[in-house]
């Protein structure tokens, strides 16, 4: 699990970055802990784990087949990065924007992306399952041939987004904005609207 | 410490386990079920299970009780006296525990069942069956979602807002994020922030 120690600034919640005692934005060594970051990303058996570095902006990546565990990479920027094939579990993405990102054919679990921008990123032929995505604003996203099942997508904004031959079973749109969706041979309508199990 | 979660596919409740990185004494909440994955999540990681926790007494929770109880010799806390016939160590909420190093407070949250109970373990929030990613569990009426939501308000929303929450069905939150897209709490907020304007 990610270093659960909150930045020593006064006042700053946000979780410490990597080995620091404070978080990226109060880091005096802002490009120290980049260069870290990118040595991480770039190990040869792309494991990245029970780290937490918040703020970052990361561009032009390749983290395919990467497999991250428990860690917390919230309010981070990403663009133009390939996640394809990667493994995800318990991990926190909160308030991110994804632009122009490949997620195709991942497995993410238990993994928090409430509040995320995504624009023109593809989820296709992925493991969707147990994720939080309220909250997001996604425009131009595609989760074709995904599996969605009990992932929340409350409150969210979600133009020209395509849940084509999706499983949506137990999925929660609630007070979300649709505009040009597509759930062809998707089954919308078994997504959650009550839950009696609960 | 490590949260490691386990979807029980009885019940399709979440089971965490929790225990130090190393090896140790360890937590388990809401066994709803007991596999080969579950307890290779124990056995794996070198850990000695001490502790089990119940969120409350309904069967999806606490169906692998009996099993685990045959295999290791855990302390059993729950609100209710007996689950399932098993004796359990009562609670009442506001108490602390103690697992090894790893301190445990138990928050007192009825709404969806008289004894619910949260667990908050470092940073992080097992709601079981009250808080849920943006929405608020099931209950049996009216009158006990108000409970349930004026609970939540009272209890869970005052924890700052990078709490993790993990809750006893689907997907982890924080605080924060609940505060700003859980509808369930978002609408009663808004209806709160019109009857103070008509009043003043």
């Amino acid at each position: 699990m990610f270093n659960y120690k909150t930045c020593k600034k006064e006042g700053c919640t946000a979780y410490v970055c990597l080995d620091s005692d404070y978080c990226y934005r109060h880091s005096a060594d802002k490009e120290g802990l980049l260069t870290k970051m990118d040595t991480i990303f770039e190990k040869s058996d792309k494991k990245i784990s029970d780290l937490c570095f918040t703020h970052g902006e990361f561009q032009d990546k390749d983290v395919t087949g990467a497999s991250i565990i428990s860690c917390d990479m919230s309010w981070c920027v990403f663009r133009n990065v390939d996640f394809s094939q990667m493994t995800m579990n318990s991990s926190f993405f909160g308030f991110c924007i994804f632009q122009n990102c490949t997620f195709k054919d991942v497995d993410i679990r238990y993994s928090l992306f409430s509040g995320s921008k995504f624009i023109n990123c593809d989820f296709s032929g992925s493991l969707l399952i147990h994720n939080n995505f309220s909250g997001i604003d996604a425009w131009k996203c595609d989760f074709s041939s995904s599996d969605l099942y009990f992932t929340t997508f409350c409150s969210s904004q979600l133009r020209d987004v395509s849940f084509e031959d999706t499983n949506l079973k137990k999925t929660d749109f609630r007070n979300t904005v649709q505009r040009r969706l597509n759930f062809k041979y998707s089954n919308y309508g078994a997504e959650l609207y009550s839950i009696d199990i609960l | 410490m490590m949260i490691y979660e386990h979807f029980s596919v009885v019940g399709f409740c979440n089971t965490y386990v929790i225990g130090p990185e190393n090896g140790g004494p360890a937590i388990l909440i809401d066994p709803g079920h007991v596999d080969n994955e579950l307890i290779n999540i124990i056995e794996k990681k070198n850990y000695k299970l001490d502790t089990i926790l119940l969120t409350h007494r309904h069967k999806a929770h606490t169906q692998g009780v009996g099993t685990l109880l045959k295999i290791y010799n855990p302390k059993v806390y729950a609100y209710a006296a007996n689950v399932l016939d098993f004796k359990a160590i009562r609670i009442r909420g506001n108490e602390i525990l103690k697992c090894g190093d790893i301190q445990i407070r138990t928050i007192h949250v009825p709404g969806h069942s008289v004894d619910s109970i949260v667990y908050k373990i470092g940073q992080a929030l097992f709601t079981g069956d009250t808080l849920n990613a943006s929405r608020i569990s099931s209950t049996i009426g009216y009158m006990e979602q108000h409970i349930l939501i004026d609970q939540i308000e009272k209890k869970l929303m005052s924890l700052p807002d990078n709490t993790l929450v993990y809750p006893g069905h689907g997907a982890p939150s924080m605080i924060g994020n609940e505060k700003l897209f859980n509808p369930d709490l978002s609408e009663r907020t808004a209806s709160k922030w019109v009857q103070s304007k008509h009043h003043s």
